[in-house]
């Protein structure tokens, strides 16, 4: 069950960064630039039914930016914070529902609060979490799954 | 198609489908934005329009009320209402469809799912 929760992780982010940003997510983390927690931006999204949960996407600005920027038509430095920030929480809240859609039995609703910016992501959740990095354009980036409801 | 209103409280997914109408031909409609299902309700209480796009989960008023609000309108009613949500699958394709959605779509939508979703009314 684990596998295929990984593996419908993965086909969820790369889904939703192919799609909408044309950009290719790589599992290969050897080269990929890590960046500091202090440059790196958090979305959180609440999941309330079926099983109480949460999706944190860790993006490092840098890579955020270049996003934004493809999908907007401007240049980085004429972009503003908000742009970025509703990017952040446009990807979290696509990738949330892909990634149900596929790990869910097929009939089975859900329903998913609103994305939010938050510090980090917080370990001391009080569900069990996980988290699984991968690059894009050679960024490293992280999303974390948080519900007792997934592991099992 | 004249008018269409779209609902979503990111930006990002508005331009995302105001991109995708275009590219679909429907460049040269007046395109009409809306935070919420409550903002979209005003514009469309203020003048009516050929088409309704909207997100489900939103603040304020989210899409499944909009919808309810639309179809039980009186001179609403008639308005077709495209759903693109992150949050569908068959059972809330159903539901949404029972209330009087014509079409549902997840997001990421692409121009050609959603040329295919609006043929029935641009015809």
């Amino acid at each position: 069950m684990l596998d295929k929760l990984e593996q419908d992780i993965y086909g969820a982010i790369a889904t939703t960064l192919e799609n909408m940003a044309f950009m290719e997510v790589g599992r290969e983390l050897d080269d990929a630039v890590r960046h500091p927690a202090e440059e790196t931006v958090v979305s959180r999204l609440l999941i309330h039914d079926p099983v109480p949960g949460e999706v944190y996407l860790a993006m490092p600005r840098v890579l955020l930016n270049r996003i934004t920027a493809s999908i907007f038509i401007v240049a980085e430095e004429d972009l503003t914070e908000q742009a970025a920030l509703d990017m952040l929480c446009e990807l979290i809240n696509t990738f949330a529902g892909l990634f149900l859609n596929a790990y869910l039995p097929e009939d089975q609703t859900y329903k998913l609060g609103l994305p939010e910016r938050v510090p980090g992501i917080q370990k001391d959740s009080p569900f069990e979490i996980r988290q699984w990095e991968f690059q894009v354009d050679n960024e490293l980036f992280s999303l974390a799954l948080a519900g007792d409801g997934f592991f099992e | 198609m004249k008018r269409i209103v779209i609902a979503d409280d990111s930006a990002t997914a508005r331009l995302f489908i105001s991109r995708c109408l275009a590219i679909i031909g429907l460049g040269e409609a007046t395109l009409v934005e809306a935070e919420n299902g409550r903002e979209a309700l005003s514009l469309l209480k203020e003048e009516m329009a050929d088409l309704l796009v909207t997100d489900l989960n939103m603040p304020v008023m989210d899409g499944l009320t909009l919808l309810k609000w639309v179809k039980s309108s009186p001179r609403l009613h008639d308005l077709p209402v495209l759903v693109i949500t992150s949050a569908g699958n068959p059972a809330k394709e159903r539901e949404l469809k029972d209330l009087g959605a014509f079409g549902v779509l997840n997001k990421p939508v692409s121009p050609a799912v959603l040329l295919d979703a609006l043929k029935p009314i641009m015809s």
